[in-house]
């Protein structure tokens, strides 16, 4: 869905006019330190509001499921479930940063849209690095939000007279974002 | 082409046989002829038969060790036949016409003490009533001979040159089935201790990496060896726990009982710490906390035995398990034929034994030495070769 993102500027809505000041974040990793690391870079961003954890595939499902993070960095070998399995099970749309310490699995993961792939250890750089490409996808993703909903109003404006065709928008209006 | 026809000639031993061999035959061919005049009631003296025999049986030992340096040099080849029949039956009619021409000389110089046309025309017209066939079929023989001679001589050589190589590839494969440094947990180290020192955790930070270093420098050392003392391949055992405790402090704990005895035993480098890795993933894999790893070694009847008890998962989703311990397997058997055991055995409560025992040995068969340089750490695999 966001790889046929329209450029914000375009639209002419910042990210912040829909979705409030800050992004949520979700850090998966089995190991604390990892997760604390990852959470002492965060904590410097203003833009980053809640900073959610995981330990393991289960609770990455149960936290996403019940905060709807923006953004997740994923830890790929992890009890339950890897971030390979996760990553396909998650939604397209959910923004996602690889953190592994092994590279064999880069391709799958850029298969998987996994915007960026942090290799352990990492420095500063390059954890902002993904984070700011991150954060473009999210405004883009926004923006595309704003654009399908925009366009979504149109087509149900042109097509008002098709009764046929409205009433499958109507009667399942949650596949439309 | 001198040099390498003498090359080709036989060895020394097999002159004194040849010289022997052709002299039993000679006297066969002298008492066979005296009987014969005994039996037509011709009286001749034995000896004086046998020197009239020696140009005929006797020149053979000269002539057989030449075919035989022939067969070394006109190698049979299935698919040139034509070529290989034209050569042999070349090198037989310069090899024949020679043995006669060697023949008629001495039957002259026996016969008469010295060499003119006459003499050695009235030898040639001896020559001619003497069954040539049977040179011939002596020339076959000493051939065919020869060519058995040089097959079985490249066939041992073949044999030699094949236990050679095996041997060399039951080195490479031990190698290769030795346990490696996993490169999950190289990495994940680093991280640690790259997120100690950006939560200025400095100590530990330090601590992880004289752990980290103390473990590849044993790995470095031993990189081309089999064999560690249990001492050392325990401390290797112990830097990995204390690293994995920094990392999942709460989700393990570690038993290691180690009977003082056994310390000085060699066993093959990276044999238990496989395992132990194997049990501390499955541990770091379950929801619960204080995930005990028990490992206790001693030694009975000359053999180390080693228990090592640890908690699984029910499910067991951690990829890798299996590959670990087969290779492991395979190791042990390249090493210990059938003389070890490792058995698996769950126990009450999702605890889990693994069971192993070796014999004890001063020395081992396979030696450390490895003519293949290994680099230590290759592009291909990614790991880092113990």
């Amino acid at each position: 869905m966001h790889n046929e993102s329209t450029p914000s500027s375009l639209i002419g809505v910042s990210h912040s006019a829909i979705s409030g000041s800050s992004y949520s974040v979700l850090v998966a990793d089995d190991e604390t330190l990892a997760r604390e690391s990852v959470k002492h870079l965060l904590r410097s961003q203003s833009d980053i509001g809640e900073i959610y954890e995981a330990q393991d595939g289960y609770q990455v499902l149960e936290v996403y499921q019940k905060y709807k993070p923006d953004l997740i960095f994923l830890d790929i070998q992890m009890p339950g479930k890897t971030g390979i399995e996760l990553a396909s099970m998650l939604p397209d749309d959910v923004v996602i940063i690889f953190a592994t310490a092994y590279d064999q699995y880069a391709i799958t993961a850029f298969e998987l849209n996994a915007i960026g792939y942090l290799l352990k250890p990492f420095d500063d750089d390059k954890f902002y690095a993904a984070l700011a490409k991150a954060r473009k996808q999210l405004c883009e993703k926004v923006s595309t939000d704003y654009r399908q909903v925009t366009e979504l109003i149109h087509h149900l404006a042109n097509e008002h007279k098709s009764t046929y065709r409205s009433r499958i928008v109507v009667k399942d209006p949650g596949r439309i974002r | 082409m001198l040099k390498t026809f003498v090359n080709s000639l036989p060895p020394r031993s097999f002159w004194v046989a040849n010289c022997l061999f052709w002299l039993i035959l000679n006297s066969m061919a002298a008492t066979n002829s005296y009987r014969m005049n005994l039996h037509f009631e011709r009286p001749v003296d034995w000896f004086a038969l046998w020197v009239e025999y020696l140009p005929w049986w006797g020149n053979w030992i000269i002539v057989a060790p030449i075919v035989i340096a022939t067969t070394q040099l006109l190698t049979f080849d299935a698919k040139k036949i034509p070529s290989f029949l034209s050569k042999a039956t070349a090198i037989m009619i310069v090899v024949l016409a020679s043995y006669w021409c060697l023949t008629l000389v001495e039957v002259a110089l026996l016969e008469h003490g010295t060499i003119s046309f006459e003499i050695l025309s009235s030898a040639f017209a001896r020559l001619m009533l003497s069954p040539l066939h049977m040179d011939l079929l002596v020339y076959l023989a000493v051939l065919f001979s020869g060519y058995s001679f040089t097959y079985y001589q490249r066939s041992k050589l073949h044999a030699k040159r094949n236990k050679e190589l095996s041997q060399q590839l039951l080195q490479v494969e031990l190698m290769s089935l030795k346990s490696q440094l996993n490169p999950h947990f190289l990495f994940n180290t680093l991280n640690t201790i790259a997120s100690l020192i950006r939560l200025d955790n400095k100590n530990t930070a330090i601590k992880a990496l004289s752990e980290l270093s103390a473990m590849l420098r044993t790995v470095l050392e031993n990189q081309r060896s089999q064999m560690i003392s249990l001492e050392q391949e325990v401390k290797f055992i112990q830097s990995y726990l204390t690293i994995q405790h920094m990392r999942f402090e709460h989700k393990l704990t570690t038993e290691i009982v180690i009977d003082p005895d056994c310390l000085s035993i060699d066993i093959p480098f990276m044999l238990l710490q496989p395992l132990v890795e194997n049990a501390v993933q499955h541990g770091a894999q379950l929801a619960s906390d204080k995930n005990e790893v028990k490992l206790n070694i001693q030694s009975e009847a000359e053999h180390l035995q080693v228990k090592l008890v640890n908690k699984i998962p029910e499910k067991d989703e951690h990829q890798g398990f299996g590959i670990g311990l087969s290779n492991c397997r395979k190791r042990l058997e390249m090493l210990y034929q059938d003389q070890f055991e490792l058995t698996l055995t769950p126990l009450t409560n999702g605890y889990f034994e693994t069971f192993l025992s070796i014999p004890v040995q001063e020395t081992m068969p396979i030696q450390e030495t490895m003519p293949i340089q290994k680099a230590m750490l290759t592009q291909e695999t990614g790991r880092i070769n113990a």
